[in-house]
């Protein structure tokens, strides 16, 4: 039967338009940092009403001062989580940084531009022992920076066993005033973001990152130096973690062995908040700063509304959920079994 | 219930397609007890579709199947397997950290009390069952992963016998076999046959089929084109209709062979290149301008030479490799790329292309260094550059800023091309380019090796496309089970010489391995 055979040939080209208009694509892009967006005005409208001295320089001052040491640790985390790695050692990172500060600027007779080098120098290096074991030991990022986390945390107790140290007023206010109405945090956010995001991703590092992320072994066929690159978003993450763990010395001005804790998990939470995929490849950098603040001021809202700490959690894990949750939803829709496996 | 004439399995009109590739168009089939079915075709003339419809692991868009004259629709693998058909892919599906006696019976295991494994009986059905056929030898206790690959073999067809079918199917079962172990299996298979199993054999070796098969069907594009009943086997006018004679007619433009290339000296030299169980004493020349085959059927070492090439083995490759006057041993692909080799894989999903990614910002990934200004990018060098490439190769897409993934295969294909063409390279390896490409790609794809070829980059070519290779290729190396088993070069490089040297080699050696037998 020629004729029916006829009719079962392939069409000449396969035309099927699977592609999405370019302004529903930016959109989708786009769609993380916009939620977390709208999220933060209206966060702040409700702290607002409780309490409308937030609107005032001080209460906005305040507010930034809760977010930005989170925020800091959130776009470091992200650019590992932008090259598909994952680093669990950041809360220990910031908590010995934090403690080298405490017990060095102080009282050591070294000047504070000193110590501010050393500690960014030290986040250099813990962030590429976390980039050597992973990209060179081939030990799984999970279970590499999961130890880590226990030798920085450790070596920050040998340092400071408990909370104590000092930091120099000037340090302290420099960091967490305000100029006129503008705090002082939030130029030290954009001073970092500005020294050390933009010229990363405005050069091939930055796409060579994204690239690794989206496909490793497309990056190695590509002729990239996969294992380089991966070393450098951990060494970048380092680098954030420190100005953070120095951010919160100034804030606290002192050191703490348990204050980085709560940054591991919370700087995952404001990425992904915040739309940056943890499978690697996607995300913006306003998503998880947004993702931070939106995060940062509903646990501080919580503590003004006099919400237990024991509730705080578990809200925080509520909120995660369903943010997660909505995400998982655009894909069961978008995809068949085995797209959705493999994102 | 049904007469003896009825067969036990019977397909109609068959067809099937994948997106705009036609896998099958209206297979006929049907098998009787006690005979055994042998399936034969060139790469991609729809034998494995055909096995998975059978499987119920891809379900048929028209056509029917017939059990014991009965009609049927598979739901799922196990469907088929519940009416009677039990298939050895030709991937192995066995859990290489389970004993042997737990892979044969895996979900239907022996129950003690409802709940608990009998593992006795587990061990004696195994047993039994490796014993039928006639390999007592092989433990039911030991653990999978430590057996030979052959061992394993048997296993996976242990483990189809469980169930007592009526129908076996046997894809390429021979393949990964040495010539002693395919004659226990062919003994195997005799045995089975005259029990009244009715078996499906499907293999690339002409000797086995001559040998064990009651009737022969040929396939071709997805066509059943010829069956032979025992006897009237006859391998001249089997490899003319695994061909087809409008291929021959279809041919495409001949290369410009007549162009002397000897007198340029080599752009790429390798000598005795062997990877142990993957190819072995390897050695050609490539001259500028110049396009070289790598022909044969699929998994004869042709992919693994190029895939070595480009530093994709880590170790344990053997000879001498020389690019562009340079001594290559290549261990990981940039130290390829460094040397001046460019690679268009086949599964462009997993390698070479970032699907997350813009096309621009794969098309310049090459060549971020050249496009950057100081150590920032410069984006309008890099958007020029893009616009450019894309416009060369007609990459059809609504802007260079949408994802690579939402684009067509095709389109995919070339984009993956435009990253290499990106970065000039003097040898580029093209491995597979077409696969699951329309027509319509495919020529323009062609169009770009030859402006390759006419700039003078020499080319490595690969296809699972046997018709490929006249239209493109001046020189062909048709492999054989890891060798060289034939050069040909100009006119001679013909479909039917390809296959030819594909298929010669095995049948000497199976008739050698008779010799030794007897």
């Amino acid at each position: 039967m020629p004729s029916e055979r006829r009719s079962m040939r392939p069409p000449e080209s396969r035309s099927r338009p699977r592609s999405r208009g370019l302004a529903s694509q930016r959109l989708a892009e786009y769609a993380g940092p916009l939620s977390c967006a709208i999220g933060l005005v209206v966060v702040v409208g409700l702290y607002a009403l409780r309490q409308p001295l937030i609107l005032s320089p001080f209460g906005l001052a305040s507010l930034a001062n809760v977010s930005v040491a989170l925020a800091l640790a959130a776009v470091g985390q992200s650019i590992v989580l932008l090259a598909a790695g994952l680093d669990l050692s950041i809360g220990g990172q910031i908590t010995l940084i934090n403690c080298v500060a405490a017990t060095t600027m102080g009282n050591s007779g070294l000047s504070i531009a000193t110590v501010v080098v050393v500690c960014l120098l030290i986040g250099l290096c813990t962030g590429s022992i976390n980039g050597l074991l992973i990209a060179y030991g081939r030990v799984e990022p999970l279970i590499a920076t999961f130890c880590t986390a226990f030798i920085f945390t450790g070596a920050a107790l040998i340092i400071l066993p408990r909370p104590g140290g000092s930091i120099p007023d000037g340090f302290a206010t420099a960091l967490t005033d305000s100029w006129g109405p503008l705090p002082l945090s939030l130029v030290l956010l954009a001073g970092t973001v500005l020294l050390v995001w933009t010229p990363v991703f405005g050069s091939p590092l930055g796409r060579y990152i994204v690239a690794v992320g989206d496909d490793a072994e497309s990056a190695r066929v590509s002729g990239l130096p996969v294992r380089r690159i991966e070393l450098a978003s951990y060494m970048l993450a380092g680098l954030f973690a420190a100005v953070a763990a120095l951010f919160l010395a100034a804030e606290t001005t002192s050191g703490d062995p348990s204050i980085g804790q709560i940054y591991t998990m919370n700087s995952i939470a404001a990425a992904v908040l915040g739309g940056v995929s943890l499978s690697g490849g996607r995300g913006t950098l306003i998503g998880p700063i947004l993702g931070s603040f939106v995060l940062a001021i509903i646990m501080s809202a919580l503590a003004v509304f006099n919400v237990s700490a024991f509730w705080q959690n578990f809200i925080e894990g509520l909120i995660l959920m369903v943010v997660l949750g909505l995400g998982g939803l655009r894909l069961l829709a978008a995809g068949n079994w085995l797209t959705l496996f493999r994102q | 219930m049904a007469d003896q004439n009825t067969p036990v399995l019977a397909a109609v009109g068959l067809a099937k397609r994948f997106g705009g590739v036609v896998a099958l168009r209206g297979v006929d089939l049907a098998l009787r007890q006690g005979e055994v079915h042998a399936l034969i075709g060139a790469n991609g003339a729809g034998k494995s579709t055909f096995v998975k419809v059978l499987a119920g692991v891809v379900r048929p868009d028209v056509g029917e199947i017939r059990i014991r004259g009965r009609l049927t629709a598979f739901a799922g693998p196990r469907a088929a397997y519940d009416a009677g058909i039990a298939t050895v892919h030709q991937e192995l599906s066995l859990f290489p950290s389970l004993s042997v006696a737990e892979n044969v019976l895996i979900g239907q295991e022996p129950r003690r009390g409802g709940l608990f494994v009998d593992r006795r009986t587990q061990r004696e059905r195994a047993a039994a069952l490796l014993d039928g056929l006639g390999v007592a030898d092989i433990d039911p206790d030991a653990k999978l992963g430590e057996l030979p690959l052959a061992q394993a073999q048997i296993v996976e067809i242990a483990k189809a016998l469980s169930s007592d079918p009526s129908v076996l199917i046997l894809d390429e079962p021979t393949s990964a076999l040495s010539i002693t172990e395919v004659e226990r299996l062919l003994e195997l298979i005799e045995r089975l046959r005259a029990q009244g199993t009715a078996i499906v054999f499907i293999s690339h070796r002409l000797g086995e089929i001559e040998r064990i098969a009651d009737r022969v069907s040929i396939l071709r594009s997805g066509e059943k084109v010829g069956e032979f009943p025992r006897g009237a086997f006859n391998r001249g006018s089997a490899l003319a209709l695994m061909l087809g004679e409008s291929w021959q007619a279809n041919r495409a433009a001949r290369p410009p062979a007549a162009r002397d290339l000897s007198a340029a000296p080599p752009v790429m030299r390798v000598q005795g290149l062997t990877l142990h169980r993957h190819f072995t004493n390897v050695s050609f020349e490539l001259r500028p301008g110049e396009v070289l085959g790598l022909a044969g059927l699929e998994g004869q070492g042709q992919k693994d030479v190029l895939f070595a090439l480009f530093g994709l083995f880590r170790r344990g490759l053997e000879g001498t490799i020389e690019l562009a006057g340079r001594r290559l041993r290549p261990r990981r692909p940039r130290q390829s790329i460094d040397a001046g080799m460019a690679f268009i894989p086949d599964d462009r999903k997993s390698l070479g292309g970032f699907l997350g990614l813009s096309i621009s910002e794969n098309i310049a990934i090459t060549v971020l260094d050249r496009v950057s200004r100081g150590l920032l990018l410069n984006p309008a060098a890099e958007a020029s550059l893009v616009q450019g490439l894309v416009g060369r190769l007609g990459i059809v897409c609504p802007s260079t800023a949408v994802p690579l993934g939402s684009l067509s295969g095709g389109n995919q294909q070339k984009v993956v091309v435009a990253k290499w063409l990106a970065r000039p390279m003097p040898v580029y390896v093209f491995c597979d380019p077409t696969r699951g490409v329309d027509a319509g790609a495919r020529a323009e794809l062609f169009q770009v090796i030859r402006e390759l070829v006419a700039a003078g980059a020499g080319i490595l070519f690969y296809s699972t496309d046997i018709s490929e290779f006249p239209a493109l290729c001046n020189r062909v190396l048709v492999f054989r089970e890891g060798h060289v088993s034939g050069t040909l070069s100009g006119e001679a490089i013909s479909e039917q010489n390809i296959l030819d040297l594909s298929f010669r080699e095995a049948q000497h050696a199976f008739r050698e391995a008779q010799h030794a037998t007897t």
